[in-house]
Order: structure tokens, then sequence, then C-alpha cells
């Protein structure tokens, strides 16, 4: 799987520990090491369990940013690695006092997650009845951890116009199975959608946006991609070996509403 | 998520509220587009679209009402937006179109609103 890297200098765990996989995770981080930035995130969004290796790997990143003089941050960092960096005396070492601050301030405006129950998997169709069945057992499962209404609403905005927008540029039938996982992290929500059919990536650039030119020109349809890129806070599309649509889509608990 | 078709009632011979419902998604915009076009099309230059249910507005609900707003415009009339909930309208803000749609609670507001453009 593609490792994804964003401006901020990200730099994502892969779960899968392939030859293929590690090395290129350490490919890019020797290129971002290179770049000399003031500091490397290390996404571990992807990690539900962590292995010996996996903390091999956070350890070997920390070693060498320090030997660089940067900064490393830790995050998106599930409750079971959380567990396991604290019951191996790990935690103060990877994460560091300065992220242990800036967590604890984030964390005041975390909702309750509950470790045993953050995860959520929806299979359904690309009909309006499924996608309607699908967003009740979203919003039910978003109930849980308190969170804020306008939050919620926009996770519902989502999910609806990712799942109306695969319907209709993904050229799927409304037999196919189109595969929704929702995990929640102490930082954020992510949401993974896999899908058949014709590549469709939300992701492509999204034409500049003047609502004013729009409203004179009488214009009714296009806003769904504009509203997916507006209310998610990363987005990152792959068209996997085996033909099928992958696309991830997160949102932070902090964002506007701090 | 489909809804009933949208109530409409009349205040004056300018003025006509239409009930947006609880949910203005892909199955039922094109019927607001059809209410909508239909009160312009009767003479009605101010369209109150009565938001106050809505749980829920889809891109097509946004483009319902942006495809067809500049009708009531163009002859001094207007769209109004009326006691939408703050998750809608923070939606709304999120496609930056608080600046560019008329958004009111308040009835008395409205009211001399409709008259002033009158």
């Amino acid at each position: 799987m593609q490792l994804a890297v964003d401006k901020k200098n990200k730099l994502v765990v892969p779960d899968d520990l392939s030859n293929d996989n590690l090395d290129r995770f350490y490919s890019r981080l020797n290129f971002l090491l290179d770049k000399k930035p003031d500091e490397i995130e290390l996404d571990c969004s992807r990690l539900q369990r962590a292995t010996s290796t996996h903390i091999n790997i956070l350890w070997d990143t920390r070693y060498s940013c320090n030997e660089a003089g940067i900064q490393m941050h830790l995050v998106s960092i599930s409750e079971s690695l959380l567990r396991v960096l604290k019951v191996l005396d790990l935690y103060g070492l990877l994460v560091g006092q300065e992220d242990q601050d800036s967590e604890s301030s984030e964390r005041r405006v975390i909702p309750e997650i509950d470790p045993d129950n953050n995860v959520i998997e929806i299979e359904f169709k690309a009909t309006s009845r499924s996608i309607r069945s699908s967003i009740v057992k979203l919003k039910d499962f978003l109930g849980k951890p308190n969170l804020e209404e306008i939050f919620i609403l926009e996770i519902e905005t989502i999910f609806y116009e990712v799942a109306t927008n695969i319907r209709l540029h993904s050229q799927i039938s409304d037999k196919d199975l189109i595969q929704l996982t929702v995990t929640l992290y102490s930082d954020k929500i992510v949401l993974r959608f896999v899908y058949p059919g014709i590549s469709f990536d939300p992701t492509a650039r999204v034409k500049e946006y003047d609502p004013g030119a729009l409203i004179k020109q009488r214009q009714k349809r296009g806003y769904g991609l504009i509203m997916i890129n507006r209310m998610a806070d990363e987005i990152s599309y792959e068209r996997t070996d085996n033909d099928l649509n992958e696309l991830y889509i997160e949102k932070y608990w902090g964002g506007s509403y701090d | 998520m489909t809804d009933t078709p949208f109530s409409r009632k009349i205040l004056n011979e300018d003025t006509i509220i239409i009930n947006a419902g609880r949910q203005l998604d892909n199955n039922n915009a094109h019927e607001m587009v059809e209410t909508i076009t239909g009160a312009q099309s009767e003479g009605y230059k101010f369209i109150i679209l009565d938001m106050q249910q809505l749980e829920f507005i889809s891109s097509a609900g946004v483009g319902s009402i942006l495809g067809t707003i500049e009708t009531s415009r163009e002859i001094g009339g207007d769209i109004i937006l009326c006691n939408a909930s703050d998750t809608i309208i923070q939606v709304l803000e999120v496609l930056d179109l608080a600046d560019y749609l008329t958004i009111r609670s308040d009835e008395t507001e409205i009211a001399e609103l409709c008259s002033t453009k009158g």
C-alpha cells in the first residue's frame, strides 16, 4: 500500500509489515530526514495491534529524528497502542513531554471514546435505501461517544456525499457492495471506503469555487465534492492492485470547534 | 430520506412560505426546485424557505436553492432562509454561503425585509 506523506511531513506507519512496505517506509523516512524539516509526524492510525516490529519502527524513527535534530510527534495513537507503550514504559520516551502536554490539552476537547467500541464496519449498496439505513447505523455509532451535533452532521454529510458520488461516478450496479470502516482515534475519526467500479477519485482537484458566480449561473449540481473536501481534514485515494477503489477520509476532533 | 411534497403558505401577493421539511437531499431536491420555480412563475417575488424542521441538507439540496435564487433576485425579490438551526447554518458556512444567502430567524425582520425590497 502506498504510504501517504502530506505537506506537513507526515509519515504513516504501515500495519502490514511486508518487506516492500518496510523498504518504502524507511526510504521515505530517509527522504524526510534529508529534507531536515522542523518536525515529522508519525501517523499511527493504521496500527490496530502493535507488534514488536512496529515498536521497533517507532523507536528507530525517534532515534533517527533525535540524531538529525528533528522533532517527532506520534499522532492518531489508538488506545491499544497507547496501552502497549505505557506497559513498556516507552510512552514518555516516544511521545515526549511536549507531546504529552499537547495531547492532554487536546484531550480536553476530545469526546469519550470507548477503546472496545471504537470501530464499526458497514457494508452497503449504492441504493438510496441502503445508504439511508447505513446512515442510521453510523449516527447510532457516533452518538455513543458524545460527539458534538455539528460534528456528527458533518460526518453524516461526508458519508452521504461520498456514497452518492460513488453511485454516480463509479458506475457500479445496485448489487455491488461498498465497504465502510469507521474508526475513532484519540485525535480524529477515519472513514475508509472500499468500492468496486471504475476509478473515481474524489480528491481530484476541485475547480475554484466561487459561490457568487455559481448563483449567477444558476448552477444546481456539483457541490458534493466541494462539501466533501471542505468538511474533511485529510483525504487520500488509491486504486488497489485488485482493481478496487480505496478512499481514506480523516477529520480531527479539534477542527473548528476549539 | 424522501419527504412529502413541500407545503406552501401564501402570506400576501408577493410572498409565499415553503416548508423545507426534515430532509432536503438527492431524493427530493428536484421537487424543491419545482416548488420554488413554480412559486416564481406564479409571480411571488419573495420565497421564505422555512427550515425549522430541517435536519439534513445534501449538496443537491443546496443546489436547489443556489440554482433558483437568481431568478427571484433579478426581479427585486429573494429566497429567504428562515429558522435554520445552527448546524444547518454551519453547513452553509462551510460552503461560504452565509455571505451570499439571506438567512434570518426573526419573523418581524423577515417581514420588513420583504416590504423594504418590494
